[in-house]
């Protein structure tokens, strides 16, 4: 279960303060499909981000599964984030001159998981959303949509179960998106919990609970 | 770690050869300029350490004409002999030379030694030869040592005359102690009777034949040391061959006494402290390492500059997949760590290229003398130079770097464009 209780966060560029998020509380039960919407720069990003461990809060408490990561150094952050929690980005965000392959097996590796191992759980995943024969590719010699694959398989070879995607549809057509959201429900009725974030309510469609933020704060 | 850094070199292949060639030479020119420095001054101490007087007592006589080469020999036993009656004045020459020993031509083990000894020198097609260092026993008056004058008088055996000579310790097995061994084929020495007195000590050294104080002491163990015989003394082209391997000793102010007798001889000549000697040798050599020195520092620092905007404009470049490794479970320091391994490996590739150049480098191009001491001095100083340099430059290479990674915000990092 993820609980944020009184959530801020300021950014602070020279003399210029930022509150991207206000006081935000917050409570989402394992497996739930959960989409969080908002315009541009209503801070649901934000949001995401401190949920994923990718960023801190500059007060309140974020507990996850009963462990206060609010009060975690950096290292400890980093073993949440390689599993508990997984992220699906927007821009896809695969390393260019890695194969969709070692792209995949990144959080294996991360995990000091032995290559036979990896080899059969990389394979496995890439079945599962038929991307087996794009394996041995760069990320540049493949479609928009396969990329997007390639950045789900990575998020699900880790085996966490909270799945974090931040406009995971945006640089995908309108059929590919489709196809993803598709996998992405299937994925929650097999227990995962999904946080998404976007700006496209047909895309929040998909999820059970939508939570709207607007200037740092959830308005419902 | 280590997949991961050799995965990440694998991928930025450029950069890789860039920094390890940029490295490679600034460290070639480094161990060059430590190597030729240090065994430079190694190769001084151990011509200074052969002069068991103190060195500003003494010369070296460097004759530079004579006026008749027959009479030469005498000319130059007479100016030993007027510089030897000099009050506290010891005057000795050397020569090394080429000598056939009757008893040892037909023996097969000598020979096989000399081929193994002499392979690729211009021994080779010799090997019956024997390398003997002919001497003024005065001479050892001024060199460090265990012998003296006293081992080198004439031994009487049976109503015979014998010169004392002494044998490398290479020679052991091949004659023992008191073995005759007669030199026939020589025009001077023919009939000269030696007998083998004793073996030198595994350490012996002498002065090089082709120049004493620049050249390497050479070692004794496949050499033979007997005094001068009368005929060598006055015969001119033994005492020719002597030229620049002529010392004195003395307490007095002896340059313009011999210069002014040696004139007389019909002999010019100059006579120089050992001390003056080595000071002026050290001053060229100093303007030609300091310039080296300039080099490899200049190399060095263009390196250096080099590596580290190659290091940042990789960690600019690559600021998207720091950002994806982190989201993934890496943390910021493992990505430092895996950067300053990255680096570390990539110096240490370059410190390994450098220094095996470096040795075939010297193992190829040296005269065999100068060999063992640049090797030895870039196995063992330079070598502790080389390595403190590697850590000192990837040090510095990789502080900017290092800064630039520790301020990116990872939630920022993923969203960059490539």
């Amino acid at each position: 279960m993820i609980q944020l209780e009184n959530i801020s966060k300021i950014y602070k560029f020279d003399d210029v303060v930022t509150e991207a998020l206000k006081d935000v509380s917050l409570i989402i039960e394992n497996g739930e499909f959960v989409a969080i919407m908002g315009a541009s720069g209503s801070g649901k990003s934000t949001l995401l981000n401190i949920i994923g461990c990718m960023d801190t809060a500059t007060s309140g408490k974020y507990t996850l599964d009963n462990e206060v990561i609010s009060e975690l150094n950096s290292k400890e952050l980093s073993k949440i984030r390689n599993k508990k929690v997984t992220f699906v980005f927007q821009n896809f965000a695969l390393m260019e001159k890695y194969t969709a392959y070692e792209n995949i097996e990144l959080p294996l590796v991360n995990r000091k998981v032995p290559a036979g191992e990896r080899h059969k759980r990389v394979l496995k995943v890439a079945q599962q959303l038929g991307i087996e024969g794009q394996l041995r590719k760069l990320p540049k010699q493949m479609s928009g949509g396969q990329q997007q694959r390639i950045a789900l398989a990575r998020a699900l070879v880790s085996g966490a179960d909270i799945i974090l995607a931040d406009e995971p549809t945006g640089a995908l057509d309108h059929k590919t998106g489709i196809e993803l959201m598709e996998i992405l429900r299937n994925l929650n009725e097999n227990g995962k919990t999904i946080i998404l974030v976007t700006h496209d309510p047909a895309i929040a469609g998909y999820a059970k609970r939508i939570i709207t933020i607007s200037d740092g704060g959830i308005c419902q | 770690m280590m997949r991961n850094i050799f995965s990440s070199m694998w991928h930025n292949k450029l950069q890789v050869l860039l920094i390890l060639i940029l490295s490679t030479i600034a460290f070639v020119l480094a161990l060059l300029t430590l190597t030729n420095s240090f065994a430079f001054n190694t190769q001084i101490s151990m011509v200074e350490d052969m002069f068991s007087s103190p060195l500003d007592k003494t010369y070296r006589i460097d004759v530079s004409c004579t006026e008749n080469f027959d009479t030469s020999g005498v000319a130059f036993a007479e100016l030993k002999e007027f510089i030897n009656q000099q009050g506290n004045t010891v005057c000795g020459a050397y020569d090394q030379t080429g000598a056939y020993f009757d008893e040892l031509q037909g023996n097969q083990e000598y020979i096989a030694l000399n081929q193994k000894a002499y392979a690729g020198t211009l021994y080779a097609d010799n090997p019956s030869i024997a390398e003997v260092i002919f001497f003024d026993t005065e001479i050892l008056n001024l060199m460090s040592g265990r012998l003296s004058q006293e081992d080198f008088q004439p031994v009487e055996q049976n109503g015979e005359t014998y010169l004392p000579l002494y044998a490398g310790k290479d020679f052991k097995g091949v004659m023992s102690v008191g073995d005759v061994l007669t030199i026939s084929r020589d025009n001077i020495r023919n009939g000269t009777k030696y007998i083998v007195k004793d073996f030198l000590p595994d350490d012996a050294k002498w002065f090089d034949d082709s120049d004493p104080i620049t050249m390497p002491v050479t070692s004794l163990n496949h050499k033979f040391l007997a005094p001068f015989s009368k005929i060598d003394k006055t015969d001119s082209m033994t005492q020719q061959s002597t030229v620049g391997k002529i010392f004195i000793v003395s307490d007095n102010d002896i340059k313009d006494s011999v210069s002014k007798k040696a004139l007389q001889l019909g002999i010019k000549l100059r006579v120089t402290s050992i001390s003056d000697f080595i000071e002026q040798w050290k001053e060229d050599n100093n303007q030609i390492l300091k310039l080296n020195f300039f080099l490899a520092v200049v190399v060095l620092i263009c390196s250096a500059i080099s590596m580290i905007s190659t290091l940042c404009v990789t960690v600019l470049l690559k600021k998207k997949e720091y950002g994806i490794r982190i989201a993934f479970g890496t943390t910021k320091r493992q990505i430092i760590l895996s950067l300053c391994f990255e680096i570390l490996i990539l110096n240490v590739i370059a410190g390994a290229i450098a220094f095996t150049y470096s040795y075939f480098k010297y193992a190829n191009s040296l005269i065999s003398s100068f060999q063992e001491i640049y090797i030895k001095t870039l196995c063992s100083t330079s070598l502790i130079g080389l390595i403190v340099l590697i850590i000192f430059l990837v040090a510095i290479v990789l502080l900017i770097p290092v800064v630039i990674l520790a301020r990116y915000n990872p939630a920022e990092l993923v969203k960059e464009e490539s």
